[in-house]
């Protein structure tokens, strides 16, 4: 079965005054049908450019360099600007972060929901109109035909996020991406929203990429990880391999890192230690070497390539080849 | 029994309320909208007390209050026994100090780090130039940054960086109480962590008080020693952590912690028993606050307000848990 979305060496740079950086390097990324792929990462890992780039919103200093981006067999990289609007909110559709600025406080709910509906010609006023209805009570919005007319001012955090959900749903997508799709709602809205994205991604058959830091959204929604560090990939596999057998020592280190109900007796939390290298300028060898307590000379001296650890489940690392990895187990990072 | 009361209080709430005046659209009336009601609490020298809530539920409200920033409609703050008002806000700086959610901007990018951390010191004209310079450099290390930093400005420094600096100034005149606002939420997971472990180093290191406001329920249970719950203005629960996170006495504490995804593949989604949306804080509902969304709601629920009453397993505001169970 061929992927809906598959990205091969996938190289983003982005001109900045003191030098080119590289904000994503030799990214591979398949995505199937009726998939939920998370991309997880700390700020300035270059997941959110690489969804910008999948949906062709780069911001203008920053341009793919190299690699292919193919969704259904259609190479985006090399599309222009007619061919991916045509595509954007009509086969693949993105949730941004911020419900409260990614809305016109000047248009209503309803002019919003229905603009690509109308644009991309899927049908008249009367069917945008009863299709926008049908979504805001899909995704839980009571009392939908009052909120159509209303503007987003007047809606909470919790319901502008719902009604983003519903306008990624409008032309039937077969993708979403949502960039951190629930970081600024409250706990007991994240819980029901991700909930509801869920149920519609199985409902409608979708593909659905999320970005997140959040590894608690990880582990309860995703069917696949990708985990990125400083612009590159380090690990994919299935959440389950991921979480349960993690390859590499950013992984593990980031996992140790979450805050935890049995940190509660320790006086000290584990941490990875130092900070993330400038990508400005060419870097050679492993990204994470500064920080990693298992780095030996060798990781400075070459790119270092994705190797398997077990079926479908890869890692970007030269240590711990061996299923016993005796230097993984012990100690904190 | 309130576990408060085996420290001294640095920091008392008594009866707190504060209602802002709110304009309805641009020709419509005024309405009041009470964002803290009826709130009395205490903080013992040493102890960090959580608050937790969702948004709009007053916790900011309350903390603003405590800092000074905003008058409480009625209700009395004292600090060290002394009654707030009888602070000019330079002594009440001396007293309580902030940190604030994003430390991108609460710091100003026009300073030197120097500058930004020996600032308070010149105000309160603490010390000789040298002295404030020794300081400010032993600040500076003891938040875990090299002394280079001192000449930098904030804008080349990573937002981990930042908070450090941000923590440095609080600290810096020596304060009893910490408002600590959501002082982690804005940075990555593994800066988090050093931020944590900092926090909890620098409490023990000056014996400080902290007022630790989040909407992160692990943070809490990681720092604090008392929870407090909010919901719609209103404390609905305080107790200690481990009760509160072992035993939540009220449904909307059950509802929160059944809302935290901890990184489990497999465990799925919670089911969060929760029916309808954040109510108008414009129009409480009547009786219990949370009853129109609380599952185990009762008709008496619609009518009577709840008190805060003591039980064995903290303080909580729920005629289920209370009230109800008295009369059976």
């Amino acid at each position: 079965m061929t992927s809906l979305l598959s990205i091969q060496g996938l190289q983003v740079d982005i001109a900045t005054p003191g030098g080119t950086l590289q904000a994503v390097k030799n990214l591979n990324l398949d995505v199937q049908r009726g998939e939920t792929h998370c991309i997880v990462g700390e700020s300035g890992c270059g997941k959110s450019i690489t969804a910008l780039a999948m949906i062709g919103l780069l911001p203008e200093k920053a341009r793919i360099t190299a690699g292919s981006i193919l969704f259904e067999q259609q190479n985006l990289a090399c599309l222009n600007e007619a061919g991916l609007s045509n595509l954007r909110g009509n086969r693949m559709a993105m949730i941004f972060q911020e419900p409260m600025t990614c809305l016109n406080p000047t248009l209503t709910i309803g002019t919003q929901l229905t603009e690509g509906f109308l644009r991309h010609g899927k049908g008249n006023r009367k069917a945008a109109y009863e299709r926008a209805i049908m979504l805001l009570e899909k995704v839980g919005i009571s009392a939908a035909d009052k909120r159509f007319h209303q503007y987003p001012y007047s809606l909470s955090g919790g319901l502008r996020q719902r009604v983003m959900i519903a306008m990624a749903l409008m032309c039937e997508p077969d993708l979403i991406i949502a960039d951190e799709p629930t970081t600024a709602l409250d706990v007991t809205v994240q819980a029901q929203i991700l909930a509801t994205l869920s149920e519609l991604k199985s409902e409608m058959g979708l593909s659905l990429i999320v970005i997140t830091h959040d590894l608690g959204v990880v582990a309860r929604i995703a069917d696949n990880v990708t985990v990125m560090y400083a612009g590159e990939a380090v690990e994919t596999g299935t959440v389950s391999q991921v979480f349960g057998n993690p390859g590499h020592p950013y992984t593990v280190g980031l996992q140790k890192s979450v805050v935890g109900s049995a940190d509660r007796d320790s006086q000290r939390l584990s941490v990875i230690p130092g900070r993330v290298p400038s990508l400005v300028g060419g870097l050679t060898g492993c990204r994470f070497r500064n920080r990693c307590p298992h780095a030996i000379p060798k990781c400075a001296e070459a790119d270092i390539d994705m190797s398997e650890l077990e079926a479908d489940h890869t890692y970007r690392c030269l240590r711990n080849v061996s299923a016993g990895r005796p230097e993984m187990t012990g100690g904190v990072l | 029994m309130k576990l408060a009361s085996k420290g001294m209080s640095v920091l008392e709430l008594q009866d707190i309320q504060k209602c802002y005046d709110v304009r309805l659209g641009m020709f419509g009336g005024r309405a009041k909208l009470q964002a803290v009601r009826d709130v009395s609490l205490n903080l013992c020298k040493g102890e960090t007390l959580g608050v937790v809530g969702e948004s709009g539920c007053g916790k900011s409200t309350l903390a603003k209050i405590l800092m000074g920033l905003l008058k409480p409609s009625q209700g009395k703050v004292l600090i060290d026994g002394q009654p707030l008002e009888g602070f000019s806000p330079k002594d009440l700086s001396r007293k309580v100090q902030p940190v604030f959610q994003n430390p991108y901007s609460s710091l100003n990018p026009r300073k030197k780090i120097f500058d930004i951390i020996s600032m308070p010191l010149e105000l309160h004209e603490l010390g000789t130039k040298a002295d404030r310079r020794k300081t400010v450099m032993d600040m500076i290390e003891k938040v875990g940054l090299p002394p280079s930093i001192a000449e930098r400005f904030p804008s080349q420094l990573s937002g981990g960086q930042r908070q450090r600096i941000a923590i440095a100034r609080a600290l810096v005149v020596r304060p009893e109480v910490v408002i600590l606002d959501e002082p982690t939420s804005a940075l990555d997971v593994s800066v988090q962590a050093q931020i944590l472990n900092l926090l909890k180093d620098l409490q023990q290191e000056y014996g400080l008080t902290y007022l630790m406001i989040s909407h992160d329920l692990s943070v809490i249970e990681y720092l604090a020693d008392r929870v407090a719950v909010m919901y719609l203005g209103a404390i609905v629960e305080v107790a200690s952590v481990d009760k509160v996170f072992k035993a939540p006495q009220h449904p909307y504490t059950q509802a929160l912690l059944d809302s935290v995804l901890t990184p489990e593949p497999g465990l799925g989604l919670p089911h969060v028993n929760l029916t309808a949306g954040f109510p108008n804080p414009l129009n409480p509902p009547s009786g219990c606050a949370f009853h129109p969304r609380c599952v185990s709601a009762l008709p008496e629920c619609a009518q009577h307000r709840p008190q805060l009453t003591s039980t064995s397993l903290g303080d909580v505001a729920c005629l289920l848990k209370t009230d109800f169970q008295q009369k059976i």
